[in-house]
């Protein structure tokens, strides 16, 4: 895995771990672009020394175990939203002031619907596999 | 003026469409199309083409880069597209050999207008 | 500069989005009061960050009809079929958009020195996209193609509280 890959999944799990979670790494996937087909989706953008794309993936029955422990109930709302909008900028955050290249980090957005697909890049992408007290969680980026 | 032989450097496929719509009608070819800088430099060395439309930011290898890595002579046969008017690329890109350039999106007039001034250029 | 840029917004979006539309898609475009119709059909939305002195994103929106015909208007008249190709265009799309908006502002802006980062494009049905802390200026655009909806959010400018609020 990249350097920066390291990154991602050293800031992954410390900043969730903060929060209380039990993090679990199942595996990293390459493949050769960047997309999702999860229910919702932190993405970010950063530009710099270089261009690149972060995106945390996660089905509803996550959001909703994140939900319960993070605002006191199971229903995914705009508190969640924000919640999971506030992690991911501390993940990426905390990732990229790992690396030695400079690179400024976007305002996260959260995407979240139903039969949702999401395409970001047509660079080789870096997915990691977590399970967060027990539910799957995905970190991936790219760099261009 | 001679057909010319034009290689679009782009990883977006409408401009490689809008380019060849730009330059067919014209007598001109568009001989080839590379997604980013990396498979471009290949292009460039197996297909030698009189004219180079190269996008600044692809993925792999973006367009400055290419430029980094490019003879003299081909620099000059270089049309550099942005979806940005910046400065300080278009001072990097002048630095390197690069006269002509090119905003996202373009007129199809805009781009015989840069081919024919480089065409009357290397006269 | 954070008051300025709302007035930027307002007064040259329509003007750098007719821009573009005139040559890519080139639709009767005028700006509407009316929103994209049906929340729950499928939709398609094109998000493009922006990173420099302040943070922010530029987002279009429309169903997946008028994504079909503007997809067919920028492929020259065939469709845009796979997904994955369908990214490609829209995303150029957001990079043209993007592209034009920063360096009209840049230009307006000294120091404001906005980049953007790559975009993204996804679809969905009951879409929602969120960008928390951010406050948005909405403009829609009624096409004869279709709806489209631009919403530009800057960290730290404040929506003018007349305009729709996503």
């Amino acid at each position: 895995m990249s350097e920066f890959g390291e990154f991602l999944g050293i800031a992954f799990k410390e900043t969730w771990s903060m929060f209380g979670f039990n993090v679990e790494h199942n595996s990293t996937v390459h493949s050769e672009i960047l997309s999702s087909s999860s229910d919702l989706n932190v993405v970010l953008g950063f530009t710099g020394e270089v261009r690149g794309s972060i995106v945390i993936a996660l089905p509803k029955i996550t959001a909703s175990a994140v939900s319960a422990v993070m605002i006191g109930t199971d229903e995914i709302n705009t508190m969640t939203k924000s919640a999971l909008a506030e992690l991911s900028n501390m993940i990426a955050g905390s990732a990229i002031s790992k690396s030695p290249r400079f690179m400024n980090l976007t305002p996260p957005s959260v995407v979240a619907g139903d039969n949702v697909y999401l395409m970001i890049s047509r660079v080789k992408s870096t997915n990691m596999e977590f399970h967060l007290n027990g539910s799957p969680i995905t970190v991936s980026f790219a760099m261009e | 003026m001679q057909p010319l032989r034009i290689l679009v450097i782009d990883d977006s496929p409408f401009v490689y469409k809008a380019m060849k719509r730009a330059v067919e009608p014209h007598g001109h070819m568009v001989i080839g199309h590379a997604e980013n800088g990396l498979v471009g430099l290949e292009q460039i060395s197996q297909l030698n083409p009189d004219i180079i439309t190269l996008d600044v930011t692809m993925p792999v290898m973006d367009g400055l880069q290419v430029l980094q890595r490019l003879e003299q002579d081909k620099l000059q046969r270089v049309i550099m597209i942005s979806a940005m008017s910046d400065m300080d690329l278009l001072k990097q890109a002048k630095g390197y050999g690069v006269n002509f350039f090119l905003n996202k999106p373009f007129q199809p007039q805009d781009v015989m207008y840069a081919i024919e001034n480089m065409a009357e250029r290397e006269r | 500069m954070r008051d300025g840029i709302y007035e930027f917004i307002n007064e040259y979006l329509s003007e750098i989005f007719a821009s573009v539309n005139s040559e890519v898609f080139n639709c009767v475009l005028t700006e509407s009061e009316n929103g994209i119709a049906e929340a729950s059909d499928r939709r398609f939305v094109i998000l493009v960050g922006m990173v420099g002195h302040y943070r922010g994103r530029i987002i279009l929106e429309m169903n997946s009809s008028t994504s079909d015909a503007i997809l067919q208007r920028m492929n020259f008249g065939d469709p845009v079929i796979t997904f994955q190709e369908q990214s490609l265009f829209l995303g150029e799309l957001g990079n043209m958009v993007g592209g034009k908006f920063i360096t009209a502002i840049n230009n307006s802006f000294v120091g404001l020195e906005l980049r953007l980062t790559p975009p993204i494009v996804f679809s969905g049905e009951d879409l929602s996209v969120v960008t928390p802390e951010i406050e948005s200026t909405v403009k829609h655009y009624s096409a004869d193609c279709g709806v489209v909806r631009i919403d530009i959010g800057i960290e730290g400018v404040k929506a003018c509280p007349n305009l729709e609020n996503f």
